[in-house]
């Protein structure tokens, strides 16, 4: 008897009840549903004194039943998760912790089909889900990271999230799944990209993933444009700090956005559908700010580190992409205003956008000098992964000409230079435009004769043999006279371009327009000015035109750094 | 494939709602998500596949069978024999006639292609879309994907105005 009585169980030992009162509720009350089935009636019938405690709890604790479960089992439509801005938290309980589904930007897809394309996992943005009941349950991070029942989710843009578990219901299907429309869009030229956005909600999410954004903007689609060319427009505003930078298109009026930039800035060079602004300031160290005119976002990139040795230094920035690496690559060359030697030392910095690392050191001997931009050379070209500049001689005693074009390479971070065409015959001091023509370096400046002659050449890399190096041919393209006056200086701007058949013209500010009656060369016959066509009003306080625009969706907030710790949207809520 | 026995492994593909198909490996080898599995040896006879019904699955296979190399099993003659250039020609018309389907079933090409990851079905069928999007206006974007307009009409406004120069 007394053995008897040692063994017998308790009827609540004290461990058990302790950790029933931890366990979430739904795990140790039984769901009301198989209380309520008609299967059963013994148990209702003889209830224990514990059962019948917990009937009367059952109730009020268990989660209610979901009435859309019971027509529709496979699909389940979420709350709306979509906060104005990040820092709008979506709250979501968790329940079972099994891996089934993940939810991507705007789709909650079985994990299985993740599975078979592992490269479609994007880094950022995942959340782990299992659907346990119909509910969204028990979000893991993408690491593996298990996290606690109640948590926040912070969702880095507007969606609606619709959770589809097993087959999808008829209507949900048509709605195609926002990776597929991405890779439809992939092909498409940024234009129509944008205009996409319209289409709908689910259609504007897609575009607007910014992963999607990066690949777009270094997709076959988007840099096999046509370039496109940019009238930018500044007034001052407030006390003169501030100017309100409009960018243009130009064939359009209104602007494709208004930036706010410190006055000093101007547009320094266009790098596909980023545009970089810069200070004036001779030192080189302040913040290049970079800018997409499509999104209207702006980003101060780092500060160049200061040099030590060269303290009258100029610089030259110049912003790169290279497309096989899908990288954009900030250069500053500096080298000194000027030198009695034959070769000077060019000190390069790099910065690759977005690489925590800052700036890296490069230099090379360079037979001329890289021209800084301050007396309005050309801007750097960006052709197919390589930046060209214009090079003038170290000393400039005797003569101030063009003497070569510098190729920095933006993968290799590799500088040559090449010479320029034979027996150029410019003005001395003007200063040549350089732009891309059909893919191809074009060189154009005026050249003095009986009359003055504008001409254009086209660089053509040649496989010559002459040290298994490539050199550049020369191609005279196109000359046009110039009628007028015969003053070419680099105090003089002027600008020169190609469009739609037609060469256009800037002096000063007036714009003229020759028509090109063909592309064959067309040495020394002259082609009369046909009219002047349109003149551009300097209403306005500052306009510069900027060619080699390919307008991308990239934003260039994606390189900002540091990568901001929240920007992983999860957060635990106490 | 040269370790592989050359020509008639059979391979049974399931769909969801219980139809089978039996394809030549070769055939099934075109989708990539196939041919991983068989390489990883994850597939002995049946592989299930979860999302397609058997509709869209026989279609596939249709453009798998029509698609696959002839160079594989038959020999490396028959792709002589037959000008290239006139074989081509062939298949761009097949595919034309192909992808003449209504809306739903094309959609639901567009993404057993994707999940199934067969290249060529899915340049094919992406690229009808692609056509719409780029020469059609969004009315006719929304209505041949059948997309619906879930925008606020002042919503629209706004987002048709901040994609201005998209519309010029």
């Amino acid at each position: 008897m007394h053995k008897e009585k040692e063994i017998r169980p308790l009827p609540f030992p004290p461990g058990q009840a302790h950790l029933a009162d931890l366990a979430p509720p739904h795990q140790v009350l039984p769901s009301p549903v198989p209380q309520a089935h008609p299967t059963a009636p013994a148990v209702a019938a003889a209830p224990s004194r514990r059962q019948r405690r917990e009937r009367i709890r059952a109730p009020r604790l268990s989660p209610p039943p979901d009435p859309p479960l019971a027509d529709a089992p496979n699909t389940v439509r979420l709350t709306p998760l979509r906060p104005p801005d990040t820092s709008r938290p979506a709250v979501v309980s968790a329940k079972a912790f099994s891996i089934r589904y993940i939810l991507h930007a705007d789709a909650l897809e079985p994990k299985a089909t993740y599975d078979a394309f592992p490269r479609r996992l994007p880094p950022r943005y995942l959340v782990v889900v299992s659907i346990d009941a119909g509910r969204l349950c028990a979000p893991v991070h993408s690491m593996g990271l298990l996290v606690p029942p109640r948590m926040r989710i912070y969702l880095p843009w507007d969606f609606d999230v619709y959770a589809t578990a097993g087959r999808p219901r008829p209507s949900e299907a048509e709605e195609i799944p926002s990776y597929m429309l991405q890779e439809i869009l992939m092909k498409l030229p940024t234009k129509d990209v944008a205009r996409c956005c319209c289409v709908s909600r689910h259609w504007r999410s897609a575009v607007r993933d910014p992963t999607f954004r990066k690949l777009h903007a270094a997709s076959p689609a988007a840099l096999s444009a046509e370039p496109e060319f940019l009238r930018l427009s500044g007034v001052p505003c407030g006390l003169g700090q501030i100017v309100k930078a409009s960018v243009f298109r130009l064939s359009s009026d209104k602007p494709m956005c208004t930036v706010a930039i410190p006055e000093r800035y101007f547009l320094h060079n266009i790098c596909n559908g980023l545009v970089c602004f810069l200070d004036r300031d001779r030192k080189g160290q302040t913040p290049v700010l970079v800018c997409n005119p499509v999104t209207g976002e702006t980003l101060a990139l780092p500060e160049a580190p200061p040099l030590s040795n060269m303290d009258n230094a100029y610089h030259l920035f110049a912003l790169g992409f290279s497309p096989p690496t899908n990288e954009h690559k900030l250069f500053r060359l500096s080298f000194p205003s000027y030198s009695y030697s034959f070769e000077e030392r060019v000190e390069v910095g790099v910065y690759t956008l977005g690489d925590a690392r800052g700036w890296r050191k490069h230099s090379f001997l360079s037979p001329f000098s890289p021209s800084s931009r301050r007396n309005n050379t050309s801007a750097p070209v960006l052709i197919d992964g390589k930046l060209h500049m214009i090079t003038r001689p170290w000393n400039r005693v005797h003569t101030y000409r063009p003497t070569g074009v510098l190729v920095v390479d933006v993968r290799a971070e590799t500088c040559r230079t090449y010479p320029l065409p034979n027996g150029l015959g410019t003005f001395p001091d003007e200063n040549p435009v350089t732009f891309e023509l059909k893919g191809q370096l074009c060189f154009a400046a005026h050249v003095r004769g009986r009359s003055t002659v504008l001409r254009f050449w086209v660089m053509a890399m040649e496989n010559k043999e002459l040290d298994g190096k490539k050199e550049p041919h020369w191609d005279l393209r196109y000359s046009f006279c110039v009628k007028g006056e015969h003053r070419f200086t680099t105090r003089n701007p002027w600008n020169a371009w190609f469009e739609h058949e037609t060469l256009w013209y800037t002096r000063y500010d007036t714009l003229h327009m020759y028509p090109k009656r063909s592309s064959v060369p067309d040495h020394g016959r002259l082609l009369q000015r046909c009219k002047q066509l349109q003149r551009i009003a300097p209403r306005e306080w500052e306009w510069s035109i900027h060619r080699g625009y390919r307008p991308t969706l990239l934003s260039p907030r994606i390189f900002e750094l540091p990568p901001p710790q929240d920007e992983i949207m999860m957060d635990v809520c106490s | 494939m040269a370790t592989r026995e050359a020509g008639k492994k059979m391979i049974m593909l399931k769909s969801p709602d219980g139809m089978e198909f039996e394809v030549e490996e070769a055939v099934a080898m075109e989708s990539q998500t196939i041919r991983k599995m068989i390489e990883d040896d994850c597939a002995d006879t049946a592989i299930l596949i979860p999302n397609i019904n058997s509709k869209i699955l026989s279609r596939v296979i249709e453009y798998c069978n029509k698609h696959v190399p002839t160079t594989g099993a038959t020999g490396a003659a028959a792709s002589d024999t037959v000008a290239p250039a006139a074989l081509a020609e062939d298949l761009k018309i097949w595919d034309a006639e192909f992808i003449k389907v209504n809306r739903a079933t094309r959609f639901n090409l567009i993404q057993a292609a994707s999940y199934l990851n067969i290249k060529g079905l899915l340049d094919l069928t992406s690229q009808t879309t692609i056509d719409t999007i780029s020469d059609n206006s969004l009315e006719e974007i929304r209505s041949f994907l059948s997309t619906k307009n879930d925008y606020l009409p002042e919503e629209e406004q706004t987002i048709r105005r901040e994609n201005q120069w998209a519309f010029q």
